[in-house]
């Protein structure tokens, strides 16, 4: 530890400097001296070479290093949250993961804000019936989270768990869903509504006091991040460095609270030039870098009338493509017997709830 | 006062940003890494301080929000009853509204009747207010906006926010371009929107410009344009919470697998709509009866379809145009 380089440590750069010019490369070379010695040295003020000694007494202390085991072990505990849609929770390995950030990104309408607001619901079901018992904060910026529709989605979902209790004739679960209602439900999405990207930031930025101070909140989802940062830059290394930045801060969330971060992308068109590359295609926004950020990439795509997720990158999954349904309800698997009633009239919020078995979805351990 | 004053720090660090003059809070807030004499953690501090002012906002629970809203009415009814219930309740007060359809479908129709029924009394599912209308393509349809005031003043009279002539009330502006669009809705409509005289804003239509003015290699350019312009009807919607209707032309679609027709400006303008409704004329027509004054009229029965929108399931109705304005009557009658 002796021979680590001072530049590696996280010092300001003035101070850095400071050192490096007078001579101090390791951090042996400072513990060798004095503090009135580094001061003289270096012409820093006392201050300063108090807060140089404290970085240095604090290299390697927090130093844990987890197995693969333990973190297997850890993974293993995590409970996902789950979509409502059976096969859309399969292609992403029992649903949306915790721990990291997962973005979800398609055209307009296809579907985006719908899951969203379905996760804020699911992550709230109680843990006897395979949820998390949890709330959530959503962030949202463009205005797509209409209260009417939520308290539509929440309802659903309460409706659903009662009669998942009902059918069970478990006393003890009942009693646990008598405090689910409506209401509870839709005090336990905290809503940000945010109107410019610096706000965004700030948000961002303020993340952590505030999963700190609300325990209970277990899922962030910002919907979308990349509304606001499309406009009002012209430096597009700035946006670049400034987006990398809010990535890494939302993944050190993930981590160290274990939840899922969710983040909605719009989809920009991008023109393909040179020989051979002709035409152009819809990728989603904000650049290649962006497109590292994220652990879990979904895009929602409309394919001959049906709702398609695709899975485009995922660490552990392998990449595929499940239909789903929006429903009235929410959001629901695709029943393939529906297709034969008839693509024509396929609405799909007129497709009826009875298609669907609502215990398929019960997931008891 | 410079913003950094405001800050929350302590001399130590307000010393070193004014040194590497970062006086602003969005400079501020951009800050990456360390610079300067600010260590890692000093750049956390710094910054959390700066959201705090630019944030106070605190996150509000869903319950709140939907409990304000029933107090608040948040839709704009579109004056006919099976059109209100298509829409459950009439036009989003957050959030742009498009309207697109081919030519003589009936967009502007639809938007003159939002700008009389906008001066219902909240009770009646109005907002109480004037509308603002920037026509950018043809010259206001004054005759029928006057035709149509008539019939809506002899049915509605007694639901209207003010007793005078409802034409006053609705503020039209012609532009020619882009910047004079611009200009119009950055100088004129901060005026109006905070005096209270109109709560909402009609653009007729956004596609005429973008697609005129300019070249095939401006393409990158009319995005950026076409962004600006999105991005400031959303933030007067949400900041005001009024209903921003725009009218779109619609283009042809050479994807197999799509519908044929598809509103224009692309994704640049698509990612900004909230709810996008489309209108189109069907080869049927009715023959309706109108009160005595005017006899019987055959017309076209025209189509609304929602294709999506935040809280709405894809529908389709059929209405049709008469001297009051849309109608919308169910299926089963043709």
């Amino acid at each position: 530890m002796e021979s680590r380089a001072i530049h590696t440590l996280a010092l300001a750069p003035m101070v850095k400097t400071r050192l490096h010019i007078a001579g101090y490369k390791t951090i042996g070379d400072v513990w060798k001296a004095t503090r009135s010695q580094l001061c003289k040295d270096t012409g820093l003020a006392i201050e300063e070479v108090e807060s140089v000694w404290q970085v240095i007494e604090n290299v390697g202390k927090n130093l844990v290093f987890h197995t693969g085991n333990d973190l297997l072990q850890k993974e293993d505990n995590r409970i996902a949250i789950m979509t409502f849609s059976e096969r859309l929770d399969t292609a992403l390995g029992g649903g949306v993961q915790g721990g990291t950030v997962t973005e979800i990104c398609g055209l307009p309408g296809t579907g985006k804000t719908q899951l969203c607001m379905q996760l804020a619901c699911d992550v709230q079901i109680p843990r006897c019936l395979g949820g998390q018992g949890a709330e959530a904060l959503y962030i949202d910026t463009q205005g797509g989270l209409v209260m009417e529709r939520l308290t539509e989605v929440v309802s659903a979902t309460v409706a659903h768990c009662r009669q998942i209790a009902i059918q069970d004739e478990h006393p003890e679960m009942s009693l646990k869903l008598s405090s689910l209602s409506i209401e509870t439900m839709l005090a336990g999405v905290h809503v940000h509504r945010c109107t410019s990207h610096l706000q965004l930031l700030a948000i961002i930025e303020q993340l952590q006091a505030f999963l700190k101070a609300n325990r209970k909140v277990r899922l962030v989802i910002i919907d979308s991040v990349s509304f606001h940062f499309r406009h009002d830059f012209e430096d597009l290394s700035l946006r670049t460095r400034i987006l990398t930045n809010s990535a890494q801060t939302l993944h050190k969330i993930a981590r160290s609270f274990d939840i899922p971060v969710v983040v909605t992308n719009q989809m920009t068109t991008r023109v393909h030039q040179g020989p051979g590359q002709k035409g152009s295609s819809v990728v989603p926004c904000l650049g290649e870098s962006w497109g590292h950020a994220c652990g879990t990439r979904l895009l929602l795509q409309w394919n001959m009338g049906t709702r398609q997720a695709f899975l485009l990158k995922s660490p552990s999954l392998k990449s595929c493509v499940v239909p789903f349904l929006v429903t009235k309800d929410g959001i629901r698997d695709h029943v393939p017997s529906i297709d034969t009633v008839g693509l024509e009239s396929a609405v799909d919020a007129t497709v009826p709830n009875t298609l669907e078995s609502p215990f398929k979805r019960q997931k008891l351990t | 006062m410079t913003e950094l004053d405001q800050i929350d720090i302590d001399c130590r660090l307000k010393a070193c940003l004014r040194k590497l003059r970062l006086t602003t809070l969005k400079s501020i807030l951009y800050l990456t890494g360390p610079v300067g004499g600010l260590s890692p953690s000093d750049v956390e501090t710094v910054k959390l301080a700066a959201a705090k002012i630019v944030n106070k906002e605190q996150p509000v629970s869903a319950k709140q929000i939907f409990e304000n809203e029933k107090l608040h009415h948040l839709k704009l009814t579109t004056g006919c009853a099976v059109l209100d219930q298509a829409l459950r309740g009439g036009i989003l007060c957050s959030g742009i509204t498009e309207i697109s359809g081919e030519s003589a479908s009936g967009k502007t129709q639809f938007a003159l009747q939002l700008s009389l029924t906008s001066q219902l009394t909240k009770q009646y599912g109005g907002l109480d207010s004037g509308a603002l209308y920037i026509c950018t393509e043809d010259a206001f349809p004054s005759k029928r906006l006057y035709q149509m005031i008539k019939n809506f003043t002899a049915s509605h009279g007694n639901k209207l926010c003010n007793q005078g002539n409802l034409g006053d009330k609705i503020f039209i502006e012609h532009v020619a371009d882009f910047e004079g669009l611009m200009s119009c809705l950055s100088n004129k409509a901060p005026i109006l929107l905070n005096s209270g005289a109109v709560k909402m804003i009609i653009v007729d239509s956004v596609a005429a410009h973008f697609r005129s003015d300019y070249e095939s290699n401006e393409m990158y350019k009319r995005a950026q344009h076409i962004c600006a312009m999105g991005s400031l009807l959303c933030k007067y919607s949400h900041k005001h919470q009024i209903p921003v209707v725009c009218i779109n032309q619609v283009t042809s679609s050479m994807s197999p697998d799509s519908r044929q027709l598809i509103p224009s400006l692309g994704l640049a303008w698509s990612n900004h709509v909230t709810n996008r409704i489309m209108l189109a004329r069907t080869q049927r027509s009715l023959t309706i009866q109108q009160d005595s004054a005017h006899g019987p009229l055959e017309t076209v029965v025209r189509e609304m379809e929602v294709v999506f929108a935040p809280h709405l399931p894809t529908i389709t109705v059929p209405f049709v145009i008469d001297h009051e304005g849309m109608k919308g009557f169910a299926q089963n009658i043709l």
